[in-house]
C-alpha cells in the first residue's frame, strides 16, 4: 500500500467514526459526513422521516450508515439497503414503508420508454398470443406489504390521521409505476399480481394464464385477462411485446 | 495564450427546486452548470428538465465524484457513464474537483483535500492525462476548500494546482470563494494564491456563499456570496479577464429570481474591469 493509501484510509476510517483521531479540523469532515448522509436518506425517504420523527430518524440513519456506507459515486443510492437494514432489526412496519419509498424513488427516475399502443397489441395475430413476452416500463415493480404502507404513506403526506398500523396475515400485493413524469401506485388482486410477477419474469402469456388456475376467478381466465390487459395498456406499462 | 477561452458569461447551478421556473421563465442566465451524478439516471424527470433546459441554454457539467486524488484506481463504469452524458448534452465542458472523495471503494460524498507532495502530484497527473484520453476532451479541476492540513505537504496549494494543470495540460475552475475559505483557515493570503494561477488555465469561476464561526470558515453554500469574496472576486477579474463565472447555492435554496439578482451583482462589479 503506497503512502498515500494509509493516509486516506485512515482518515477515512476516522470520518466514518471507526476510529478516533487526533487531527485538527478533522472532526469539520466527520461531522458533514454525517450530516450529509442522513440528508440524503431524508431526501429519499421523506415520510418514513415524517413518521419516526426527526430526531429518531436522525438516531437509524447514523446506525444505517455506520452498517452501509456509500459505495457508489453517486449519493441518491445511500439507501437502498435500509428497508432490509429494518427487517433485520425487528421493525417490520418501517421496513415495509422504507421499501415503498425505495419503489417509489427508483420508479422517478427509471429509463423512459413509449408504452406501446392499443392497436399494435390488437394487430397480433390470435396463434401468436401462447408465445408472447410482455415487456414493461422499467419503472414498473410489485410490493407485498403485510402492513398499510401506501395509506400511511399517503395520511402522512397529507398530515391527516394515521391509520393504524396492524400486521394483516395475508399480504396486500401493490403495483407502482411511472406513466411519463408522474408515478402511480395500485393494490392488486392476488390472482392480478400472480399473473403480473409471472408476466415480469419474462414468462409467456400462456403461462401466465396457466398459473391462474387455483384462482377463484368471477369469470372466465381469459376474459379476465383482457380485462387486465387493457388496463395496462391504458396505464401506459407494457412497452413492447417480443 | 495558448488557445482561445471561452466566454460563456455568467451562469447559475441548476438545482431541482428551480426547473418549472427556468422552464417557464425564460430567467436572463447565460448558461448553466449542472451536477454530473444528479443525472445518472434512467429517464424520468431529471433527464426531462435536463433536455428542455439544455435546449434553451449552454450547459457545463460538473462533477463530485471522479474522485482524481484516491489511492483507489479510476472508476471506469463512472467514466463511461460520464461519457454518455457527455455526448448527450454536448456541455460547454467537464469539471470536477482536486481533491479525492473516498477508498477501498467507499464514497465520502465529501470533498477531501491532497497532500500536495511531489508523490501525489505525480499520481494525480497520471490520472487527469488517463481521464482526458478516455473523455477525449481536457477537463476542469477546481480548488476545494479545506479544514484540515498535511504535515508531509512539500508546497502551497497553489504551486500544486498549477503543477497538476500545466503538466496534466487541464483547466482550471477557480473557486473564489474556497480560496477566500481555505486562506482564513490555513492563515494565507488569498491574492497570493490567484497570483500563482496562470490566467490561460482558468476558463471558470466560482461564487458562493460560506458561513463565518470566527475561527473557522465554512463552505456551506447556504447564503448569498460574501462581501469579502465579491471584493477577491474583482481582483481575480482583473487579474484573468472575462471569465466565466458561475453561482452556487445548494442549501436554503431561494427562489430563482433572487439568485437571477445576485448573479445580475456580479456582472455589475466586473463590468468596468471586462469592457
Amino acid at each position: 500500500m503506497t503512502r498515500l493509501a494509509r493516509l486516506q484510509h485512515q482518515l477515512q476510517q476516522a470520518i466514518l467514526g471507526r476510529i478516533e483521531m487526533d487531527w485538527p479540523g478533522l472532526e469539520i469532515y466527520r461531522d458533514a459526513y454525517r450530516l450529509r448522509l442522513t440528508e440524503a436518506l431524508e431526501a429519499e425517504y421523506p415520510m418514513l422521516t415524517r413518521w419516526l420523527g426527526q430526531e429518531r430518524f436522525s438516531r437509524m440513519a447514523w446506525d444505517y450508515i455506520r452498517a452501509h456506507p456509500s459505495r457508489h459515486r453517486s449519493i441518491r443510492w445511500i439507501g437502498r439497503h435500509l428497508a432490509e437494514f429494518l427487517h433485520r432489526r425487528g421493525e417490520p412496519a418501517h421496513g415495509e414503508m422504507a421499501a415503498f419509498e425505495w419503489a417509489l424513488g427508483l420508479a422517478f427516475d427509471s429509463a423512459d420508454a413509449v408504452p406501446l399502443s392499443g392497436e399494435t397489441l390488437a394487430a397480433v395475430p390470435p396463434e401468436r398470443w401462447p408465445d408472447l413476452r410482455l415487456e414493461f416500463h422499467a419503472s414498473v415493480s410489485l410490493q407485498r406489504f403485510h402492513y398499510p404502507v401506501p395509506r400511511l404513506w399517503k395520511a402522512l403526506q397529507a398530515e391527516t390521521r394515521l391509520p393504524d398500523c396492524v400486521y394483516q396475515q395475508e399480504p396486500q400485493d401493490w403495483l407502482i409505476w411511472r406513466r411519463e413524469l408522474r408515478c402511480y401506485f395500485r393494490s392488486l388482486s392476488p390472482a392480478e399480481a400472480r399473473v403480473l410477477e409471472w408476466l415480469l419474469d419474462g414468462e409467456i402469456f400462456s403461462a401466465a394464464c396457466a398459473c391462474l388456475a387455483g384462482f377463484d376467478l368471477p369469470g372466465d381466465a381469459a376474459r379476465q385477462m383482457a380485462g387486465w390487459l387493457q388496463r395496462w395498456l391504458e396505464d401506459g406499462l407494457v412497452v413492447r411485446i417480443a | 495564450m495558448l488557445w482561445e477561452r471561452p466566454f460563456p458569461g455568467f451562469g447559475l447551478g441548476l438545482r431541482k427546486e428551480h426547473y418549472q421556473a427556468v422552464v417557464a421563465g425564460s430567467p436572463a442566465v447565460d448558461w448553466f452548470e449542472i451536477l454530473t451524478e444528479n443525472y445518472l439516471v434512467g429517464g424520468g424527470k431529471p433527464l426531462y428538465f435536463l433536455e428542455t433546459i439544455r435546449a434553451r441554454y449552454p450547459m457545463a457539467m460538473h462533477g463530485v465524484s471522479l474522485s482524481i486524488g484516491s489511492a483507489d484506481p479510476l472508476d471506469r463504469t463512472y467514466l463511461k457513464q460520464l461519457k454518455t452524458l457527455v455526448e448527450r448534452i454536448e456541455p460547454l465542458w467537464v469539471s470536477d474537483h482536486l481533491c479525492w472523495t473516498g477508498v477501498g471503494g467507499i464514497n465520502l460524498h465529501d470533498l477531501l483535500p491532497l497532500p500536495y507532495t511531489e508523490a501525489v502530484l505525480a499520481h494525480v497527473v497520471e490520472r487527469v492525462l488517463q481521464v482526458q484520453e478516455f473523455l477525449g476532451r481536457r477537463i476542469l479541476l477546481e480548488n476545494v476548500s479545506s479544514y484540515l492540513q498535511f504535515p508531509e505537504s512539500e508546497m502551497p496549494e497553489w504551486e500544486f494546482l498549477r503543477q497538476v494543470a500545466e503538466r496534466a495540460d487541464c483547466l482550471i475552475l477557480l473557486d473564489i470563494n474556497n480560496v477566500y475559505v481555505s486562506a482564513r483557515n490555513h492563515g494565507f493570503d488569498p491574492w497570493e494564491y490567484l497570483e500563482a494561477i496562470p490566467p490561460e488555465r482558468v476558463w471558470q469561476f466560482h461564487l458562493a456563499g460560506h458561513t463565518d464561526l470566527g475561527d473557522r470558515v465554512i463552505d456551506t453554500h447556504d447564503h448569498p456570496v460574501r462581501d469579502e469574496v465579491w471584493r477577491l472576486f474583482r481582483q481575480a477579474a482583473r487579474r484573468f479577464g472575462p471569465t466565466a463565472t458561475l453561482l452556487e447555492r445548494d442549501d436554503r435554496i431561494p427562489p430563482l429570481e433572487e439568485l437571477v439578482q445576485e448573479l445580475d451583482r456580479a456582472r455589475a462589479l466586473v463590468r468596468d474591469c471586462w469592457q
